[in-house]
């Protein structure tokens, strides 16, 4: 069978097993991830040589058109893999786990129409696998903890408006005429308004796949219900994968986007909006899980702020900032599930001090945060940097709008380093509460995934150019990427391990070793040894709250005036209100009214109708006296 | 096998006057005997469309007088389409009655009925000749009162009586409209119209006709009440196929027809789809009663395919046609869902009902797939439905297209919220147990052939087998 066949397949066959067979799900699902990853990586190899295609049958909208280019074949390579990590983190983490048919069921099924959305080759199609992501994620979501149906029904609806969006956008374009090919020999250009709002709509739908503002709001719900591994597999990994994929296939294969510079800075704005908006929230959420469900969404914005240059260095920027995302967000996601699964809680004013009992948990999750703040040497640092050549380069063709993202972006780096210090304080340092004290090191085949996720996030910082940039990155884009100013990771390297060193060496040969213990009072009083000096997670930025303009804003998002969710709840509220109106006062009166007027109607005549004959005669006899006068007087 | 097709009408019509007219037989007996009925009409159905598929004219006439022109039955690839999907519809509701019918009382006229409303359904999709549509539209009229009203309460008997009223008041609208226009162009064949051009008074008359029987504005009122106090299988079969009947007949005559129609026609029309869309969303959005949501979700997509039906030059008959048969599966397995529901939990209250999931699993992961295919997604046949629908109305008018989309997103918000009766977190205090074996088997096949359909619809090349 075709490898394109195999990838749609096989997971499909995995899901299947898994469900009739539940005693061996988590075996045939990993399995069935590994072969699918080989198929994937066969794709892989395949489309470096050019475009693979497979046409099947029936002529129409609907014809399966499948290719593979070299975009879509890295990122299916990195969906297969990192469904083979998180399946295999699963292996373990989920075993034991009550009422979970459903997640061994939809986990495979949403690899399989995640591959198909990457392998379609017109639009009609890539909607259909599009679509049917959606209902699979809809099943997903319905598994976890209590108020799951909810988060599942936010979902359905939110990212189903993307969905319908991307629909008529793809109408509109059809029904323009244009073509509905993914892939085509030159990209239409953005000045025709129709082509605009098309182009527009499709690129909500890949926005609100991403995880961008406005249609975000489901991630940080979701968090709260969903396990750790659909957050890492899901909002973590594969739906960047795909959002950045369809908006790099709208904006640099079939439109160029650079043509058209107001659309750049509306994109640029969202993506600005989106890091910073994002982020503030991240600040002070007291929930792991919920708080990196808030920088899966402000990391989008750099990727969008990235590839909204349209200059080529941005959108290499951002398609790497995408695949590291992917990453360093899946290994912070796990590590948290670890935490999670150890200390049975993940609310940060019950944890701390765990780096001792759960070390290589913690090293991956350290080296996670570090990349995700834009740390030096790491992964992250290295996209963001190109995102900011991107800005600048931008900024060289005359508008000096680019100086308010570079500033939001640099911000929004700032204040993710921020709330990761306040993560790592809350969870790995400060004091350890005595309830954790029995917390174990996760097993191996949950920390091994979240370790090698981190050893990721090193290898494609230090070795970024001949590991990801010029194998991966630019041979995706149809684009001659020039890096100005290139960063020199290697070097860079070598001289912060050296400064890193002699730090060390400072510290063995200072006084710092030796700490000064005293004895706290409160109001004269000794306070509890457990309590001493010990900072909670929701305290650590207390003040954020306080600060004048920053804790409005933050009032705002907490009540959900910032989530278009409850924009729609409000607009269907209007509607139901005013057209159950309408049916109940104005219809329905209208039809009781016809009714009386009908059995008035009806009554009078029952009135003549007496049932004596000499009324009947009389009637008879003015209807002929009637009848003839009419005919004499005509 | 195309020498069968008036058969398709008369065993149905056979069956209904022997269980009418035998006295004394059990329940079961009777059910047992409308259930062979159904499944001989079926069989004879598939059988006849499958064997004359890919054929795209009428291929079988049946006239009194010899001539084609005014011929009683007509079978054509749209009709032939309709009664197979129609009658596999009745099959499962007569199936599922077998289980949900628990009263003897009036039981014999139920069985009875529900065939006769077969005949006339069927009978209707099988002709071409105004009159015999006509007749067999009052039919189903008379057959729709006597099962609304199945119950005898006074709501039963109620909605039965504005059901009846409301639709015999607007087929008199409608004879009048249809004789006229018979006779201004001479023939009483829907496909003579071809290229004649009737007084838009006329037209207006049908018109009328055809909005009150497929419930849209402003004459839809009838709908939500019968449809929430009929027996589930009585609305899913209103809401699967007796309501489509309307927008048949504006298939036939307006669009197929090929009448030349005043330039605000198309306006008017998908106008009139568009509005009563939103309203009725906006409506289902607004009930607490799961079958009366269910039901003002009908109103609102037989308005999506009025939208359909309405575009100039047939330029949506194809999505129409597909989202008219997506619909009708997966509307009639929701009201029979509903009953599940309704036996399991005792009561058809949402703000009461939740986790229903836990008592019947089968039924709740059937009607995700059948509430998924009503909402548009993929890889359900609702789906194919909406994106030919969608991009067909964009071609015509962005106005159009954009209100198609917003009434499908008020459909995910409404649907979203009857759904919530399955999943939630409580559990409904006085739960009875489940339900039999018939009724889950019906409602499971139903939802199979929504996902099966949709599966397979890319592959099987179904609208070249339309007009």
């Amino acid at each position: 069978m075709h490898p394109f066949l195999m990838l749609l397949a096989v997971p499909c066959a995995a899901a299947a097993l898994a469900y009739v067979l539940p005693r061996l799900r988590n075996e045939l699902t990993f399995a069935g991830a590994v072969v699918s990853l080989y198929y994937a990586v066969r794709v892989f190899v395949q489309s470096r040589h050019g475009i693979v295609s497979l046409s099947l049958l029936n002529p129409g909208e609907f014809r399966l058109m499948l290719q593979a280019d070299a975009l879509s074949g890295f990122i299916l390579l990195f969906v297969g893999l990192f469904g083979v990590l998180v399946l295999g983190y699963s292996l373990r983490y989920m075993r034991g786990t009550d009422g979970v048919r459903g997640y061994y069921l939809y986990m495979p099924l949403l690899m399989a129409t995640a591959n198909g959305a990457l392998l379609s080759g017109t639009l009609p199609v890539l909607l259909f696998f599009w679509g049917s992501m959606m209902a699979v994620l809809y099943g997903l979501l319905l598994v976890g903890r209590p108020g799951r149906d909810r988060v599942a029904a936010r979902t359905l609806l939110l990212v189903g408006l993307s969905d319908f969006s991307l629909l008529l956008g793809i109408a509109l374009l059809l029904a323009g005429g244009a073509s509905h090919d993914l892939a085509p020999a030159v990209p239409m250009g953005l000045a025709e308004p129709r082509v605009i709002a098309a182009f527009l709509l499709m690129t909500l739908g890949a926005l609100a796949k991403a995880g961008s503002m406005p249609l975000h709001s489901w991630i940080p719900e979701a968090a709260g219900t969903a396990p750790a591994t659909v957050m890492a597999f899901v909002p973590g990994a594969l739906d960047k994968l795909l959002g950045i994929y369809l908006l790099i296939r709208l904006s640099v294969y079939m439109f160029s986007l650079a043509s058209n510079t107001t659309l750049r800075l509306a994109l640029m704005a969202v993506g600005a909006v989106t890091v910073l908006g994002a982020v503030l929230m991240a600040l002070v959420q007291t929930r792991v899980t919920r708080l990196l469900a808030f920088h899966a969404v402000s990391q989008v914005g750099y990727m969008v702020l990235g590839i909204g240059t349209g200059v080529p260095v941005g959108i290499a920027g951002g398609l790497f900032h995408m695949l590291n995302h992917s990453i360093y967000k899946s290994a912070l996601f796990l590590s948290a599930g670890s935490v999670g699964r150890s200390a049975r809680t993940d609310d940060v004013d019950e944890l701390g001090g765990l780096a001792g009992r759960m070390p290589l948990t913690f090293a991956s999750f350290l080296v996670a945060a570090l990349a995700i703040a834009g740390v030096p040497p790491l992964n992250g640092f290295v996209s963001k940097w190109m995102v900011y050549q991107g800005l600048i380069e931008f900024g060289r063709e005359g508008n000096a709008a680019f100086v308010v993202f570079l500033v939001a972006a640099m911000a929004g780096s700032v204040l993710t380093l921020a709330s990761f210090v306040k993560l790592l304080h809350s969870v790995f340092f400060g004091q350890r509460q005595a309830r954790l004290d029995a917390v174990k090191e996760v097993g191996f085949t949950m920390w091994l995934p979240t370790a090698l996720l981190a050893a990721a996030c090193i290898a494609l910082g230090v070795f970024a150019w001949p590991l990801a940039l010029r194998p991966l990155i630019f041979p995706a884009l149809p684009l001659r990427v020039e890096m100005p100013g290139i960063w020199q990771p290697l070097m860079a390297t070598l001289l912060m391990l050296l400064s890193l060193g002699l730090g060390v060496i400072v510290y063995l040969m200072g006084t710092m070793r030796v700490p000064v213990a005293g004895r706290n009072y409160v109001g004269g009083e000794k306070v509890a040894e457990s309590e001493q000096g010990r900072v909670s997670g929701s305290a650590f930025y207390g003040s954020v709250k306080h600060l004048p303009i920053l804790s409005d804003l933050l009032r705002f998002g907490e009540v959900g005036a910032l989530d278009v969710y409850r924009w729609l709840r409000g607009v269907f509220a209007g509607a139901s209100a005013l057209f159950g109106a309408l049916h109940a006062s104005v219809l329905e009166a209208l039809y009781s009214a016809f009714g009386r007027l009908v059995r008035g109607v009806g009554g009078a005549f029952s009135g003549i109708q007496n049932g004596f004959l000499p009324l009947y005669v009389a009637w008879v006899f003015i209807g002929a006296v009637v009848f003839y006068l009419v005919m004499a007087l005509r | 096998m195309v020498g069968m097709v008036p058969w398709i009408a008369v065993v149905p019509l056979a069956f209904a006057v022997i269980l009418l007219l035998v006295p004394k037989v059990s329940r079961s007996v009777r059910g047992v005997a409308a259930l062979v009925g159904a499944a001989v009409t079926f069989a004879i159905a598939v059988w006849t469309w499958l064997a004359a598929r890919g054929v795209s004219a009428s291929f079988f006439t049946l006239s009194l007088t010899g001539e084609p022109a005014s011929a009683l039955v007509t079978a054509d690839p749209v009709g032939l389409l309709l009664v197979s999907v129609f009658s596999f519809v009745w099959l499962l509701a007569t199936l599922y009655s077998l289980g949900y019918i628990t009263t003897n009382e009036h039981a014999a006229e139920y069985y009875g009925m529900l065939l006769l409303l077969e005949a006339a359904v069927l009978g209707f999709c099988l002709t071409d000749h105004l009159l015999v549509m006509f007749i067999c539209w009052e039919v189903a009229a008379i057959a729709t009162w006597r099962l609304v009203m199945f119950g005898r309460g006074d709501l039963e008997v109620r909605a039965a009586q504005q059901t009846l009223l409301l639709n015999f008041a607007s087929a008199a609208l409608m004879l009048t409209g249809l004789v006229w226009v018979a006779v201004e162009l001479r023939t009483y064949s829907a496909s003579g119209l071809s290229g004649g051009a009737p007084a838009p008074a006329a037209l207006l008359l049908v018109l009328a006709g055809v909005l009150t029987k497929s419930a849209s504005m402003p004459f839809y009122i009838w709908l939500p009440s019968a449809h929430s106090v009929a027996p589930s299988p009585m609305s899913a079969l209103l809401s699967g196929t007796v309501a489509k009947l309307g927008l048949i007949l504006y298939l036939r005559v307006f669009v197929l027809g090929g009448m030349v129609l005043p330039g605000w026609w198309s306006g008017l029309v998908a106008g009139i789809g568009i509005v009563s869309s939103l309203v009725a969303a906006g409506c289902a959005l607004a009930e607490n009663d799961i079958k009366r949501v269910l039901a003002f979700s009908t109103v609102s997509q037989l308005g999506y395919i009025f939208v359909a039906f309405a575009l100039p030059a047939g330029a949506g008959v194809t999505a129409g046609l597909v989202y008219l048969v997506a619909h009708c599966l997966a509307k009639a397995g929701l009201f029979l869902v509903a009953g599940q529901v309704e036996r399991t939990a005792g009561t058809r209250d949402l703000r009461q009902l939740s986790g229903i999931a836990r008592q019947e699993p089968l039924a709740a992961a059937a009607a995700a797939l059948m509430m998924l295919s009503i909402i548009g997604i993929p890889p359900l046949l609702g789906f194919f439905g909406k994106f030919y629908l969608i991009v067909a109305a964009a071609r015509w008018s962005v106005l159009a297209a954009a209100g198609a989309v917003g009434v499908a997103v008020m459909t995910a918000a409404y649907l979203l919220r009857f759904y919530r009766c399955f999943v939630g977190d409580g559990a409904v205090a006085g739960a009875s147990g489940r339900t039999g074996f018939a009724m889950a088997f019906s409602v499971a096949v139903l939802a199979l052939a929504t996902l099966l359909l949709g599966i397979v619809y890319p592959f099987v090349p179904f609208a070249g087998w339309l007009p």
